[in-house]
């Protein structure tokens, strides 16, 4: 075996290792569970920003670490992740089908108050409301 | 049709995620360690990235998606984000000094 593929062979078994159990594998984890049809897409653009990262590591990596340093980094990532959780959460609520909704329901109660007002109100919905009565 | 919205999320989180992270201390190490074999050093890290996201997707798919409801994992997601995030911000997790 030649060193070449020692080298090779030796990086492949540690970054495998070093990456299980990792917060790129559980980020990973949670999009393809969150949108199964969507999985060899999410499986591309994951491979592709680790073969980014990689370049990055062996060609800046080295002296770009020694002015930002790994915990800018960190925080800037952080900040990332608790606004994707806060976003999905929201989203989980589906506040936005709700709260339309909502307005449709005041909309049609308000026209069915006074009918006379109804030429504020969009054609649909009027059509809706006098097919309540 | 291709999604964009999925492609370009995922990448910015992972690209993201991933920087700063042990792996890229360890592959960062390793390059520095054998400057000659530099290009074997970044393929053997990329091809074991590309195989342990393949075993991510295999899992998160057909394991999790399958025997969990989808507003369960969106609000269990939302929560894992949620502390991922508030442990990288305050310096808890992901803290390594190299010097």
């Amino acid at each position: 075996m030649s060193i070449k593929l020692l080298t090779w062979l030796s990086t492949y078994i540690i970054i495998f290792l070093c990456e299980l159990g990792d917060k790129t594998q559980l980020a990973v984890l949670l999009f393809t569970s969150n949108n199964p049809r969507e999985k060899w897409n999410i499986f591309l653009a994951s491979s592709l920003a680790l073969i980014l990262c990689v370049i990055v590591e062996v060609t800046l990596g080295v002296s770009l670490a020694r002015y930002i340093g790994p915990n800018v980094v960190n925080r800037i990532a952080g900040g990332v992740f608790l606004l994707l959780g806060v976003l999905i959460f929201f989203k989980s609520l589906n506040i936005k089908e709700k709260l339309v909704r909502i307005i449709n329901e005041k909309i049609i109660a308000k026209a069915r108050k006074s009918p006379a007002n109804s030429e504020n109100i969009p054609i649909s919905l009027q059509i809706k409301a006098n097919e309540d009565y | 049709m291709f999604k964009w919205r999925f492609f370009l999320s995922t990448l910015g989180v992972v690209f993201l995620s991933e920087m700063g992270d042990k792996t890229q201390i360890t592959t960062l190490l390793l390059a520095g360690s054998k400057p000659t074999y530099v290009i074997w050093v970044a393929l053997g890290s990329a091809t074991a990235l590309i195989c342990t996201s393949f075993c991510e997707v295999i899992i998160g798919s057909h394991i999790i998606a399958r025997y969990f409801k989808p507003k369960t994992i969106n609000l269990v997601s939302a929560f894992i984000f949620c502390v991922l995030g508030i442990l990288l911000v305050f310096g808890v997790i992901g803290n390594i000094n190299l010097y």
